[in-house]
């Protein structure tokens, strides 16, 4: 037995050393199969940007991936025009047949093309077939589908989506935001408040950062109503303490000075350094006692931003503290910020 | 009358001797009276001669031992022939098997068309220990700063007694004495001052006492400003974008506290044409091997389930609340990292907390590797010091209860493959030559031992480089990958030998009481490897 294991081995490592060699071969024909296919289609696709051209040859099967994603390239890239000419140019070759069957293959990078071509095309006629995929495990080709419908009509893929986003802890952050950004901010607020409202603290503090970043101003009201609320979930309190932008909710702020939790304590004093009056500062000083080291700094920072605060009075504020920690503070902050000037003046020059 | 001079009747069956108490007492064992005479013929015999001892016969004695041996010969060729298969198969099986992750995720991030600019990062701090040269710590700093990432600081921390590496540092990057408000959250030594660049926003100096590695990057943690952290080996070459590649592991939920990526080979290499290139040193090429078969693959199987014990040297990115919780860097760790790990597993698992440590499969960070025998012999003796060390300071997640897979799985293969492996397989190696010469087996079973173990590791490594070559197309030069097939098979007669030695003699250093007195151990040598980088 322990011959043949030998051998068997043996000769494995050399049909391995066989599979190098065509791999090699693949690689290299690959790379030839790309290069000829965007010698060949690239000059008619930038012809077609300007009108379009005379005769156009068949789409090879080896050529479709490259052409579309040089085609998804420049869709992207060019204005509304240019992507018109595009799309004509798309009909001519039958892209949008060929997308129809890419979107059925198994392979991933296939499917993630064809979405992304459907949905640049505004491709309706895959619109069944995207919904299927919508919900598929990989990131990369559900977002991928979550765009192309948002593309197609963005008002049946809204619906569709928000209840999605709370689910799907494995999709990246600037991407779904990308998506909304699509949708426009007019298609997104009503929806995202809706559930905001309709779903528990802990999975709502994303869908408010969506919001946030969307229609800010929408989320005010929604905002002030959270902020009154401490016994929220502490992530939800941070987003809203980090989208303040007005000083309607300072009362509720100023009552989350002493949350238990630190980290919102921390969200606190920077929304005060952000929003907060002149009459902060004595909260603030007081915030400069606090045990953990990020709720003094950002205290210390929130001082020296507050409205109306001099150099002399946050020095005056300084010398009077008692406590060696929030003496020590304010004077690290104060230096940051005579760095931060030396820093640009050393750009300037 | 003397009970000796007492003569049973021969009838009972009692010879000469003495007489049994209660026989003497005249009952029988049926408590029937006995009979009793005085014999004064039979007293007046001389007692009769002890029984001849057996001459020690030293031809039996070996007779019986060659006769054990024989029986044991079968039992050892199978004992040793199990312990490689079970070796290179389990290796064999973690690569393909990561090898398919690896894949499925790296086909992931391709398929990403939607990769638009990344705005929302958790920032990250990274610490530069200067350690002893200076040059190359102010080297290793210039490319932090060249990293693409966008907010990170660069936290270098220098012990220099006499100033004057915090001087050059100073001169270098503008540094000037900021009156940073010190929150001494972990202790260490003194620390004498904080300096902060006016060129460089985000870099700053920890000026301390001298003390050891892990007092340095617990000095640099109590300054860290950012959630994320990485300690930086002064030798290391990162990719640019590397920091992202690593923050992506953490973007997929709070409970991911460490990402780990491994750390390749790159001795005189530069990218030439888009490629890596060509590495002229034969020991980087064998140590590019034993890279690609050891810890490349095999670390995203042990993720997976969340059981990932380092083994070697890594690039890590850590959440700093969870590694101050765990009580930071241990200050007599070898491999700070390595130990850390272990004991974010340990404490992690006893406290019933969700976490999940990470590898990173992209290729990110290189290093220069040994290219001396001296040298390799050095780094081969220093991780196997570490990883005993690591593995003895976290003996208490083996098979334990609540340890899951990390004690049930990772632990004790690490323990039998990588500690005790380099010893098995010197005495599988030993014992088959001893058999072969004593002739106890025939020399045909020998070379077919041999042709097995042998077959298996060339499987093992060339599998490795074409399990790599699929997961990462077009890395190499295909004439580069063509030395490293021979190097994969090459390496099989004598060097993967060669470095099980030095393993086996690492631990015989470090326990060895004459190492350990003497204060010149291998703990020391490769201490002061590590701090000089």
């Amino acid at each position: 037995m322990a011959f043949w294991a030998g051998a068997a081995a043996l000769a494995l490592s050399g049909f391995f050393l066989l599979w190098l060699f065509l791999l090699q071969l693949w690689l290299l024909l690959q790379r030839k199969q790309r290069e000829s296919a965007l010698q060949r289609w690239r000059p008619l696709l930038m012809s077609g940007l300007y009108g379009q051209p005379d005769v156009l040859p068949p789409l090879s099967r080896l050529d479709l991936p490259h052409v579309l994603a040089l085609w998804n390239h420049l869709h992207e890239s060019l204005g509304i025009e240019a992507r018109n000419s595009l799309d004509q140019l798309a009909g001519q070759v039958r892209i949008p047949a060929a997308v129809n069957r890419m979107l059925q293959k198994n392979s991933l990078n296939s499917r993630c093309l064809a979405a992304r071509t459907a949905g640049n095309l505004q491709l309706a006629s895959t619109w069944d077939q995207l919904l299927i995929i919508l919900t598929d495990d990989s990131p990369a080709l559900s977002l991928s589908s979550a765009r192309a419908l948002v593309q197609i009509d963005a008002d049946r893929a809204i619906p569709l989506l928000i209840p999605l986003l709370s689910e799907r802890t494995n999709w990246r952050y600037e991407a779904v935001l990308e998506v909304l950004q699509i949708a426009g901010s007019k298609r997104v607020a009503g929806p995202l408040l809706h559930a905001i409202g309709a779903i528990s603290g802990h999975q709502s503090w994303l869908l408010l950062r969506f919001l946030l970043e969307i229609a800010p101003a929408e989320a005010v009201p929604l905002i002030n109503r959270i902020l009154s609320r401490p016994e929220e979930d502490e992530r939800l309190l941070n987003a809203c303490l980090d989208g303040l932008t007005t000083p309607e909710a300072l009362e509720a702020v100023r009552a989350l000075a002493r949350h238990a939790n630190w980290h919102v304590r921390v969200h606190v004093a920077k929304a005060l350094g952000r929003v907060g009056m002149h009459e902060d500062g004595a909260l603030l000083t007081d915030m400069l006692g606090d045990g953990q080291w990020w709720v003094r700094y950002r205290a210390a920072q929130a001082l020296s931003l507050l409205r109306g605060m001099s150099i002399d009075e946050l020095r005056h504020i300084k010398d009077i503290q008692t406590d060696r920690d929030a003496r020590d503070m304010l004077h690290h902050v104060m230096a940051e910020r005579e760095l931060k000037e030396a820093c640009m003046a050393a750009v300037h020059e | 009358m003397n009970e000796q001079h007492l003569r049973l009747d021969p009838v009972l069956g009692h010879g000469a001797g003495p007489v049994p108490a209660d026989l003497a007492e005249g009952l029988s064992t049926d408590g029937t009276p006995l009979a009793l005479h005085y014999d004064a013929l039979f007293a007046s015999l001389p007692p009769p001669p002890p029984a001849p001892r057996p001459e020690f016969d030293w031809g039996l004695v070996l007779a019986s031992f060659q006769g054990a041996l024989m029986d044991a010969v079968p039992l050892l060729q199978w004992f040793f022939l199990l312990y490689f298969f079970v070796f290179y198969g389990s290796f064999l099986f973690f690569n393909l098997a990561s090898f398919l992750m690896i894949r499925r995720s790296l086909r992931e991030q391709g398929a990403d068309a939607l990769r638009a600019e990344t705005r929302h990062v958790i920032p990250i701090s990274i610490i530069v220990p200067a350690g002893n040269d200076t040059e190359a710590a102010i080297a290793t700093v210039h490319a932090m700063l060249q990293l693409d990432y966008p907010e990170f600081e660069v936290i270098v921390v220098s012990d220099d007694p006499q100033g004057q590496q915090q001087e050059a540092l100073a001169h270098e990057f503008s540094l000037i004495p900021f009156p940073e408000a010190y929150g001494e959250r972990l202790s260490g030594m003194h620390v004498k001052g904080i300096h902060a660049s006016t060129s460089y926003p985000g870099l700053r100096l920890v000026d301390k006492e001298g003390g050891s590695r892990a007092d340095a990057l617990n000095a640099a943690l109590n300054c860290a400003r950012y959630p994320l952290y990485c300690n930086m080996g002064a030798d290391f070459i990162l990719r640019r974008d590397s920091l992202y590649a690593m923050e992506r592991a953490f973007q997929r939920g709070p409970d991911v506290v460490a990402a780990c990526a491994t750390v390749g080979v790159a001795n005189g290499s530069a990218l030439q044409q888009g490629f890596m290139g060509s590495i002229r040193c034969w020991v980087a090429l064998f140590q590019i091997v034993e890279h690609l078969r050891s810890v490349r693959f095999a670390p995203m199987f042990w993720s997976r389930i969340n059981a990932m014990l380092i083994t070697s040297r890594v690039f890590c990115v850590f959440r700093k609340e969870t590694v101050l919780a765990a009580g930071a860097y241990a200050s007599g760790a070898l491999n700070e990292d390595m130990e850390l790990v272990a004991r974010i597993h340990r404490v992690s698992r006893r406290e019933h907390k969700h976490y999940r440590i990470s590898h990173v499969p992209d290729p990110l960070c290189w290093e220069a590797g040994p290219e001396s025998r001296d040298s390799s012999r050095t780094r081969y003796m220093d991780e196997q010091t570490s990883l005993l060390q690591s593995l003895e300071m976290n003996r208490q997640i083996l098979f334990n209860r609540k340890s899951g897979a990390v004690g049930w799985m990772s632990f004790p293969f690490i323990l039998l493959f990588g500690l005790l492996g380099p010893w098995l397989e010197m005495l599988g190696y030993a014992v088959m030559a001893l058999l072969w010469l004593s002739g106890l087996i025939s020399g045909q079973a020998f070379w077919t031992f041999l042709l097995a173990v042998i077959g298996l590791g060339v499987l093992h490594s060339t599998s490795a480089l074409l399990l790599n070559e699929l997961a990462f197309p077009g890395e190499r030069k295909f004439s580069h990958t063509l030395k490293l097939y021979g190097v994969a098979l090459l390496e099989n007669f004598g060097y993967r030998q060669m470095t099980a030695f030095w393993r086996v003699m690492a631990i015989v250093a470090t326990r060895s009481p004459l190492m350990r007195t003497s204060g010149k151990g291998v703990a020391n040598c490769s201490r002061s490897r590590i701090t000089v980088s």
